[in-house]
């Protein structure tokens, strides 16, 4: 994905970072811009450590005002556990909510301060 | 958002969105009417076509349905009594109690599937939830072959660049 600073922008399991591809020496161009997100081994609300979490590719996109949108998908297909249930899905809920879209911003301002 | 800052602030914009597999967004969003699609690949049922793939019409701060029902408003029965106890947040109407806000269209897993975004909007016009998606240029494809089955699948969707609805 080309950012609004025209590098190239990838995604790991818990990063974004990115790099100029047409620098003469591309990787020493990279930058990790966003860490710890929720990768492959995490660590659920209840304090169950998940190995191998369902959803890990962070795709994402930027809007116009170079906003970032990640998606952070669930952590299981169904989140169900052991009937009966009677809580909401707590790995989706809160402020690092997964199966939701994260929006990181701005991140024009870093670009621009360069 | 800088190299020097490992962890930047966010903040969570739409929840309950399985897993955002394709993310897009017209040229002029934010401005108000203009979209910010995304393709959803819903849970598992044994049936391996089913439920159906969602693709949303995403405004901030909604809630869009997992894990507590997929398709376009079929219940999750095994948090039937999350639903009744009133601890997830109830805003549609009539049968649209538990997402805030329905695909704008689920699509079947049995099959490739190419729509354009004035059918999308019929859909969205029909269903009363909003103009997000007005002014929209936006072509999706969805491949719903759902991933980590015995098919391999991916489902993206594309800009159409220079399509405006009349």
């Amino acid at each position: 994905m080309i950012g609004p600073d025209k590098k190239l922008y990838a995604s790991t399991a818990e990063t974004i970072f990115r790099f100029d591809p047409l620098a003469e020496n591309p990787r020493s161009t990279v930058e990790t811009i966003i860490r710890h997100m929720p990768g492959r081994r995490i660590t659920l609300p209840d304090g169950t450590r998940l190995d191998e979490s369902a959803h890990p590719l962070k795709q994402f996109v930027f809007d116009r005002n170079g906003r970032l949108f990640v998606n952070v998908g669930s952590h299981s297909d169904d989140c169900i556990t052991p009937s009966p249930i009677t809580k909401p899905c707590a790995a989706a809920e809160g402020a690092s909510a997964m199966a939701s879209i994260w929006l990181f911003a701005p991140p024009l301002a870093a670009a621009s301060r360069r | 958002m800088k190299p020097s800052d490992p962890d930047p602030p966010h903040t969570v914009y739409a929840r309950g969105l399985r897993n955002s597999m394709a993310l897009v967004l017209h040229p002029n969003f934010p401005d108000t009417g203009y979209a910010f699609l995304q393709g959803e690949n819903g849970r598992d049922l044994p049936d391996i076509f089913k439920p159906n793939e969602e693709i949303n019409a995403i405004e901030q701060g909604k809630h869009y349905g997992w894990p507590y029902c997929y398709d376009l408003s079929t219940t999750s029965l095994e948090f039937k009594l999350v639903l009744q106890s009133g601890s997830v947040r109830r805003t549609g109407g009539e049968d649209d109690r538990q997402h805030e806000l329905k695909p704008l269209v689920a699509i079947s897993r049995a099959a490739s599937t190419a729509f354009s975004a004035d059918a999308a909007e019929r859909r969205r016009s029909a269903s009363g939830a909003g103009r997000r998606d007005r002014g929209g240029i936006l072509l999706a494809c969805i491949w719903p072959l759902h991933g980590f089955r015995h098919l391999w699948h991916r489902q993206s969707v594309f800009e159409r660049s220079g399509y405006r609805f009349a």
